[in-house]
């Protein structure tokens, strides 16, 4: 399967090499490292970069895998409806969800479209909810729980919308370009269950791109560990904490690798959490329904889609899909102004955090996502990310100012699958080059190097990420 | 060395082609377009005769209009079906603001629209918005199209599969379709659920529904339209080609062979398939097939008989391996009576002969192959992906 990709990237990449040999060149030359352009290794990367190319397998999957991945695909697109109903695999939905499918809000396996044409959140950006207790502990607000769930199936009430109001920030880079950063603020429109605790505090998350998961589940801890200084001891500035998160199926602590604030430590673990709490679907890791004590007593009657609503093999099933789903290669990646982009990405200190290649585990099942070299662009590590993209919001050890790096893995794509160009945990970033300036606290001196950038500099380094 | 990069080099900067490939590619174009206006005309027209039918049930609910209004959305699937060979790119059916969704999309929220029997207990739980007139008071399509959106994605009210669940009622036997009578469209005296009225309304809209977005369908292919007049512009028709085949491959792998065939089998779950209500499957996949087999050919037998015969990628081929179109023709051919060896209905043949079904599963993944190798061989590059979003 991989050769029958491969061969026309490959006539074009002989040929682009042909050509770049023809005039002489009178810089020095950049060369691309051995199979930089393997993103997820040489199992784990697809070559594809139309809308469809989050949504591919690895290229070894057998027959019977091929049919996993299918399974686990429709119960990953087709949505959820509410029970009782004829299709008894797919029903639960509710009673109060995010989203109907996974693929409402993972559109195409892709990074889910925040804001609709009016500016407002759409089901793929969500709202964590939570208050401090007397002891000064995070929990979740006490009647409406850990996330605002928008929607309801019928006969129950929905928990309310969330408004976004922008104000623009305008600065300047020291070359005098000048730019402008939009800051959301958010409020709470017609709450369904009365008015919120004063203590609240919201975090908003989109729902990122998919592909890779299985490729950075199957990154072991001691190689997190590695990159890891949590007290900077090394007084380069730049900490990189993990976050320890209680793993249900192991009863023991390990670090969290998924999410905004990398508060899921394993594959599973995220995809249960994202079916309970956004759609609304129990399983054996999560078989509760995502309620308040105060919902819970409203809907005790409401009939369920079976205990728990996905069984254990539909989760597997699911789980297999999205741990297979692999990653595009690069495009370009050995063009000499994309090998330009990326020194300066290396040089103003960016790679501190993106760590840009990392090996799997070795006795990770399935075979193929073990020992593979991947470029995945970070260090899966929690860092203070500075007031201005803070949201005050604690999370397991994760206190309110610090994110995980976010992979920058497949960004490039995002316009053609996902057909926007929104970054960071809320889309305020209205691009690549919004993203990097919106970068504060620890990331701050590398921001600031990239500011102090000529102008045709920045571009390179914008045009090496879109190469990711 | 230098040579060897010379000719890989000057193959892939000569594009197309002779002057005979290039009004073919052009004709087959054309004749692609006229074929799914007129299917989606003949999808369009069975939809009207589908409402007919319907109205007169509704204006005289008896055992007998049921039956008719019940044999004309059997009637009304094979012309929908065949035009599902021109999904899976960006036309007027799928792209931005295509309508599938609207049309055909499953699974359904049956649950919303009217009282299903809760299977734990065994007693009907009357909710949905034909039930509840407190907080639906009006029926009408704004409200349905707007619900059917709601939740931002096509959750589906609407559509083919809403009608079906509204005439059968949910399929919870083995050796039957569904059995809802029609005294559920009576009220007062005889009626077996409350609000027939309300379900009278509700399958009125959704029948009007149909005919509409079909109608807006087939009016986005009409000869002169924006979407036709650039799908055949000369500059267009290498881009337009691509689509067409990458639209049969993934109709033929990703949903076909994967999403409604494998997932069905390894399931084996009695109404994980299309047509749950009506029992009518089987039927989905035999006209499934004929579509990308009327595509391959380039002919389209009409509703009323009538025949449109032109340029296909069958002659495409031909121009350049008369075999080779042949050994295409032959598999597809093949494909086709293999979806016709699938015995009715189909939620039983997933359970009692699973063969059957894995044969045509496997006919239809290598079936995407020979798309493939279609569009290697006349010049086109094209990836078919393993599923489809």
């Amino acid at each position: 399967m991989s050769t029958v990709f491969r061969s026309p990237t490959f006539g074009i990449s002989i040929l682009l090499s042909f050509i770049s040999l023809l005039p002489p060149v009178a810089c020095r030359r950049l060369s691309p490292e051995k199979d930089e352009e393997l993103s997820g290794g040489k199992e784990g990367t697809v070559f594809l970069k139309s809308v469809d190319a989050f949504g591919q397998p690895f290229g070894s999957l057998t027959h019977e895998e091929i049919r996993k991945f299918q399974i686990g695909n429709s119960l990953n697109r087709n949505n959820w409806v509410a029970a009782p109903s004829s299709t008894t695999a797919r029903d639960g939905l509710g009673p109060l969800f995010n989203a109907s499918a996974c693929a409402s809000c993972h559109a195409r396996d892709g990074r889910g479209i925040p804001f609709n044409s009016a500016g407002q959140p759409t089901q793929s950006l969500l709202f964590r909810l939570s208050v401090l207790d007397q002891t000064g502990k995070v929990v979740p607000e006490p009647v409406y729980g850990g996330q605002l769930q928008h929607q309801s199936i019928a006969g129950t009430t929905p928990e309310g919308k969330v408004k976004i109001t922008y104000e623009e920030q305008p600065g300047n880079y020291p070359d005098g370009t000048p730019y402008s950063l939009r800051k959301p603020s958010y409020e709470i429109e017609n709450p369904g269950y009365g008015p919120m605790h004063t203590s609240l505090m919201i975090s908003p998350r989109i729902a990122p791109h998919m592909a890779g998961i299985g490729l950075l589940d199957a990154v072991e801890e001691s190689t997190i560990l590695e990159m890891a200084d949590p007290g900077d001891k090394d007084g380069d500035g730049i900490s990189g904490k993990p976050n320890y998160i209680w793993e249900v199926r192991q009863q023991k602590k390990a670090i969290g690798k998924f999410g905004w604030k990398a508060n899921e430590p394993t594959a599973e673990q995220q995809i249960a959490a994202a079916f309970v709490n956004d759609i609304g679907i129990t399983s054996a890791i999560f078989p509760a329904e995502a309620l308040s004590e105060k919902q819970a007593g409203l809907y005790r009657g409401l009939p369920a889609g079976g205990s728990p609503e996905l069984d254990e093999t539909a989760l597997e099933n699911v789980v297999f899909y999205i741990r297979t789903l692999a990653i595009p290669a690069r495009r370009d990646w050995d063009l000499p102004e994309v090998l330009r982009g990326k020194e300066l990405f290396y040089k103003t200190g960016c790679t501190s955090c993106h760590r840009p290649e990392m090996t799997t585990g070795k006795n990770i099942a399935p075979a193929y996502l073990a020992g593979q070299i991947i470029r995945p662009y970070t260090d899966l590590l929690l860092h203070d990310m500075g007031e201005g993209l803070a949201d005050n919001r604690p999370d397991g050890d994760a206190d309110g100012n610090e994110w995980r790096t976010a992979p920058l893995w497949g960004t490039g794509l995002q316009k053609t699958v996902s057909k926007h160009a929104f970054f960071l945990h809320d889309g305020r970033a209205r691009s690549i080059e919004e993203a990097i300036l919106w970068h504060g606290g620890e990331a701050e001196k590398a921001r600031s190097s990239f500011k102090a950038l000529k102008k045709k500099d920045r571009e390179l380094v914008i045009r090496f990420i879109e190469s990711l | 060395m230098h040579r060897i990069l010379f000719f890989i080099a000057l193959g892939i900067l000569t594009t197309c082609c002779t002057g005979e490939q290039e009004q073919l590619r052009q004709k087959v174009v054309e004749n692609y377009a006229d074929i799914v206006y007129a299917n989606y005309d003949d999808a369009a027209n069975e939809a009207i005769r589908l409402r007919s039918a319907i109205y007169a049930f509704l204006e005289n609910p008896t055992a007998e209009t049921l039956e008719a209004a019940k044999k004309a959305w059997i009637d009304a699937r094979p012309a929908y079906l065949q035009t599902e060979a021109y999904r899976f790119y960006d036309g007027p059916i799928d792209g931005e603001d295509g309508l599938e969704g609207l049309i055909n999309a499953w699974p359904l929220d049956e649950n919303f629209i009217d009282y299903v029997v809760d299977q734990t207990t065994g007693k009907p739980v009357y909710g949905g918005v034909i039930n509840n007139p407190a907080d639906f008071p009006e029926l009408s399509a704004d409200l349905l199209i707007k619900e059917n959106e709601v939740h931002g994605e096509a959750d589906v009210k609407i559509g083919y599969h809403a009608i079906e669940f509204l005439l059968w009622g949910q399929d919870l036997y083995d050796e039957s379709p569904g059995k809802r009578p029609y005294t559920d469209y009576l009220t007062g005296a005889g009626a077996t659920a409350p609000n027939g009225e309300r379900r009278s309304a509700y399958l009125r809209i959704v029948s009007d529904l149909l005919v509409d977005h079909l109608t807006q369908v087939r009016d986005a292919w009409a000869h002169g339209s924006t979407y036709r007049s650039a799908f055949v512009k000369k500059e267009n028709i290498e881009s337009s080609l691509t689509s067409i085949l990458s639209g049969l491959g993934k109709l033929s792998k990703g949903e076909l062979a994967g999403e409604r065939m494998t997932v069905a089998l390894e399931n084996k779950d009695q109404e994980d398939e299309h047509s749950c209500f009506s029992d009518n499957t089987r039927n989905d996949i035999i006209y499934n097939q004929l579509g990308i087999q009327n595509v391959y050919r380039g002919s389209y037998k009409r509703t009323d008989g009538s025949v449109i015969n032109g340029a296909g990628f069958s002659d495409l081929v031909a121009l350049k391996d008369k075999t080779l179109s042949l050994s295409i023709g032959d598999h597809i051919d093949k494909t086709l009576a293999a979806t016709e060896a699938i015995p009715a209905p189909f939620d039983q043949a997933i359970i009692h002969q699973p063969e059957k079904i894995q044969n045509v599963i496997r006919d239809l993944r290598a079936q995407s192959d020979e798309i493939q190798n279609i569009a290697q061989t006349i010049g086109l590059t094209l990836v078919i992906p393993e599923t489809n979003e």
